[in-house]
């Protein structure tokens, strides 16, 4: 069932209903929260794991539930749990950043007489700023996507990496300029004001 | 933005360009395959149903390391 169409039974209720043994709220939780457990997890280790690291991450969240506190939202500390899983996941295969830095060969199937140019331009920006992303340093990867592409606020970042809300302001600012000095060193031009 | 945030003035011109160069990426984000939600709620019940057993052959072992222990004890003060 779509995310939107769940009848809106707050967190806390299905997470008391889980503990009690109710599987179904589990299942509802996961399906409201899939989403955004997906995106921070593609983000962050790349799409070749993000699916093993997203079932991971629902399934320690699974096993932990008793020790859910209430203290933050039911999303900062599942957040919290995928931010962890990823990066044990980035450990393990050891995968160093130069791998995933290298821009890819252009797609071969991409026909310019098929489609429009405005498109093809959309995309290859998309793509190139994908691998921008990914060229990061891993610290400065998780505050960007959970700010500036998932919307978090500075307090909720502040759960989600255990880092104080002042260095979340401050590496975050630091992120972004680190960013834009890899696309000011790309071929394609991004405008960016000095 | 949320409460408590700095406004988006206090960005600089290259943070604005770059935030409007992210929008490419927010609007269009990777989705998760619908098999999500069954793998995860197999991977689960799989869990749940080994567990129980796996945590009796703890218990089991344990009561025979002691009893192991108990019985090859060198007896108190003896040389």
């Amino acid at each position: 069932m779509p995310c939107d169409l769940l009848p809106m039974e707050p967190d806390e209720s299905l997470i008391e209903r889980t503990l009690q043994g109710d599987l179904a709220a589990f299942e509802h939780l996961v399906e409201r929260h899939r989403g955004i457990v997906f995106r921070v997890a593609t983000r962050i280790v790349g799409p070749d794991d993000a699916e093993d690291v997203s079932q991971d991450a629902f399934l320690r969240a699974f096993h932990r539930l008793e020790q859910y506190r209430g203290t933050a939202a039911f999303r900062t500390w599942l957040l919290q749990i995928t931010q962890n899983t990823a990066l044990n996941t980035l450990a393990r295969t050891r995968r160093r950043p130069t791998e995933m830095v290298d821009d890819p060969p252009e797609a071969a199937d991409r026909d310019p007489i098929r489609q429009p140019v405005m498109e093809l331009e959309r995309r290859e920006r998309q793509r190139r700023l994908e691998v921008k992303l990914r060229a990061l340093r891993q610290e400065y990867r998780s505050l960007l996507v959970l700010r500036d592409l998932e919307g978090l606020s500075y307090s909720e970042i502040s759960d989600v990496l255990d880092m104080p809300l002042g260095s979340v302001k401050g590496r975050l600012h630091r992120a972004r300029d680190e960013l834009i000095e890899l696309l000011r060193n790309n071929t394609y031009d991004w405008e960016l004001p000095a | 933005m949320n409460p408590g945030d700095p406004p988006a003035d206090e960005l600089t011109p290259a943070e604005r360009r770059l935030t409007q160069h992210l929008e490419l990426l927010r609007a269009s984000p990777p989705t998760a395959a619908p098999q999500l939600v069954a793998s995860v709620i197999r991977g689960v019940r799989w869990q749940r149903a080994v567990r129980e057993p796996l945590a009796l052959v703890g218990v089991v072992a344990s009561a025979v390391a002691d009893s192991l222990a108990l019985l090859f004890k060198p007896p108190a003060g003896g040389s």
